[in-house]
């Protein structure tokens, strides 16, 4: 089990900063970071060391995969401490009891002395607590039934469609970094922690206007809900929806369009007001985001799949099957969904708005009204659907359609299938994939060889490589290029293993093979420890040959093989 | 550029890059029972008691000899 998200979480809550602080901190994106954190991706080794360096910790203590390491105590020194210890919010009394009892200090003058100027260092250092708004690319784009806003490269807030109430008036926004449209008002989260209300209601304008250090805000229909950076919740419109039992300890919020969803320190969803699947919200932790139509309900999980909750039971069987999303948006009758490579997944009965939506790419952001779906590039947006409050533009299809890649060969090695291909001009990237089950389709920039996993195929089975050349610009996806072979596994039969490689040392044994027509490069070793004693003293080949074919010396040459080496004693 | 090949691998010769390290462990050539190690580590830790067993696959055999 991968251990260091839960030594991150610590570690960050501990040293109490934020996910976006440590993001710049690493050179990634706030995203990005939180993917370390709920265990989607891994570090990278220069990460680890910035990471050791801006904790006082040793490289070993991030790259151990525990959850203990040594943290540096109030003077300086180190003491071995279970990170387990700081799971819980501390008191300033806990923490000065801590200090004492690590020094086996005892009360009295000298304890005292130093309890207050703790008290007090820990006193100042709250007051100059950051507040820790979270940047994310899926907060630059909001959308509601007439309207669509969003921030552009620039920073400035562009907004698009219906304006009766003002809700797209100019507005004296700082640095904003999330925007939420509500049904005739718009919302504007600033980098410092203030937001902008635009619109024609004055007790919300009056409402927003007192919100300080906000770190999070969501919008419904007729309310918002927003949480500070003490984890305290304020809702303002929509009654029921702001009947929030909920109000300590949270971290962010969410809105349907009649309901208020919270999410607590633990990841813990609760809700108020009505929103389909209601029942299950509890059921779910540390999602990525939601959203919700009066007809559906989807819920992106922190590995990058969706559950979708229908009004009318109906199935979305595709759309549960899509992985590496990293934003949902649903209507009333399609779900879509955003990978990490910027394409954008609907699950619709409408022909030509799926094919609409397929040409899109690099896009960052997504969200739909009941109608329509919009996406955002980061800098201006698609859209598909219903534009009856002229909220996008529609692209007239004057896209020139890529060639296909040409040229598809494979080669099977001891674990793997390679594909290569001959690439097209224009092209900003290449999906290939390979229909062996899910996830087995790899996103590439450049035209290059591209492994897949062959353990779950079969032998004897057809499989088919498929690529698409992916469009930008001017220029949209191509058709698939297709290839289909037969697969046959590398298979451990062993011809030579009787007549050379027992007893023999290791150099023998690699002349040999390469005098039997095998890449030294292809031959990959797992000797033993120095210290290891053998049983057999063997030098054992695990795989070699592939069954049922006669190989050609540059064949055998492309074999990988693998051997396993004990030391000879003698 | 190449990327500074920072990573020793217990009975292998040379020196890796994190990529090719990575690449090592996802395909199975650098089992989690492999010991690595970095200057900056200055010990040697086998592979699955780092978080890079986060690379190891699913359904390896960790044999050992």
């Amino acid at each position: 089990m991968n251990k260091l998200p839960e030594k991150l979480v610590k570690l960050r809550k501990h040293y109490n900063y934020s996910q976006s602080y440590l993001a710049d901190t690493l050179g990634v994106d706030t995203f990005e970071y939180m993917n370390y954190e709920n265990g989607s991706k891994m570090i990278n080794y220069v990460q680890m060391k910035k990471l050791a360096s801006l904790y006082h910790l040793s490289v070993m203590d991030i790259f151990k995969n525990d959850d203990e390491v040594t943290l540096m105590t109030l003077d300086n020194t180190t003491d071995e401490i279970n990170l387990e210890y700081f799971t819980k919010e501390l008191t300033w009394f806990d923490k000065a009891k801590a200090y004492i009892s690590s020094h086996k200090l005892v009360s009295g003058i000298i304890g005292g002395l130093v309890l207050t100027i703790i008290v007090l260092l820990i006193v100042l250092s709250n007051m100059a607590r950051p507040y820790t708004p979270v940047k994310l690319n899926i907060n630059r784009l909001s959308v509601s039934e007439t309207t669509v806003v969003y921030i552009d490269e620039n920073d400035r807030v562009q907004g698009a469609g219906s304006n009766t109430n003002g809700e797209l008036s100019n507005m004296d926004y700082t640095s904003p970094i999330k925007v939420c449209e509500g049904e005739g008002f718009t919302l504007i989260l600033n980098e410092d922690g203030t937001v902008n209300y635009m619109g024609s209601l004055d007790s919300m304008a009056k409402s927003c206007a007192s919100l300080r250090n906000i770190v999070d805000i969501a919008a419904g229909s007729s309310f918002y809900v927003a949480v500070d950076s003490n984890g305290r919740v304020f809702c303002e419109g929509d009654d029921a929806a702001c009947q929030i039992s909920s109000t300590r300890n949270i971290q962010r919020v969410f809105a349907s369009r009649n309901a208020s969803i919270v999410e607590d320190n633990d990841g813990n969803l609760s809700f108020a007001g009505t929103i389909i699947g209601s029942s299950s919200l509890k059921n779910y932790k540390n999602i990525i985001t939601m959203d919700s139509s009066d007809e559906l309900m989807a819920i992106l999980k922190d590995d990058g799949t969706i559950n979708v909750f229908s009004k009318s039971n109906r199935n979305y069987l595709v759309a549960e099957s899509w992985n590496d999303i990293v934003d949902v948006a649903v209507g009333n009758d399609f779900v879509a969904g955003l990978d990490s490579y910027g394409k954008v997944h609907i699950e619709i009965e409408n022909d030509e708005i799926s094919d609409e939506v397929a040409g899109w790419s690099d896009i960052i952001a997504i969200d739909a009204g009941s109608d329509y779906l919009i996406g955002f590039n980061g800098k201006m947006i698609v859209g598909v659907g219903n534009n009856a409050y002229h909220q996008f533009v529609k692209e007239e299809n004057t896209k020139t359609t890529l060639e296909k890649v040409t040229s598809i060969t494979y080669m099977i090695t001891g674990n793997s299938v390679d594909v290569s291909f001959n690439g097209v001009d224009n092209a900003s990237g290449y999906l290939v994939s390979l229909d062996v089950g899910t996830g087995l389709s790899k996103r590439i920039e450049k035209e290059e060889i591209v492994s897949f996993d062959s353990e779950a195929m079969r032998e004897g089975k057809n499989y088919t490589i498929s690529i698409t050349s992916i469009g930008t610009g001017s220029y949209k996806d191509s058709d698939v290029a297709t290839l289909s072979f037969t697969f046959y596994r590398p298979s451990a039969t062993i011809e030579l293993d009787d007549r050379l490689y027992i007893n023999k040392e290791i150099d023998t044994f690699m002349e040999y093979m390469v005098s039997m027509g095998f890449k030294e490069e292809n031959i990959i070793g797992k000797p033993g420890d120095e210290d290891d004693i053998c049983g057999g003293n063997v030098v054992t080949v695990s795989s070699t040959s592939v069954d049922g074919k006669t190989l050609n010396a540059d064949e055998v040459g492309d074999i990988v093989i693998e051997y396993t080496y004990c030391k000879v004693l003698e | 550029m190449n990327k500074p090949k920072i990573w020793k691998i217990k009975g292998y010769e040379g020196s890796f890059s994190d990529d090719e390290l990575i690449a090592l462990i996802r395909n199975g050539q650098v089992l989690g029972s492999f010991k690595i190690t970095t200057k900056e580590l200055k010990d040697w830790i086998k592979v699955k008691d780092s978080i890079y067993q986060f690379y190891i696959k699913g359904d390896e055999e960790d044999e050992t000899i």
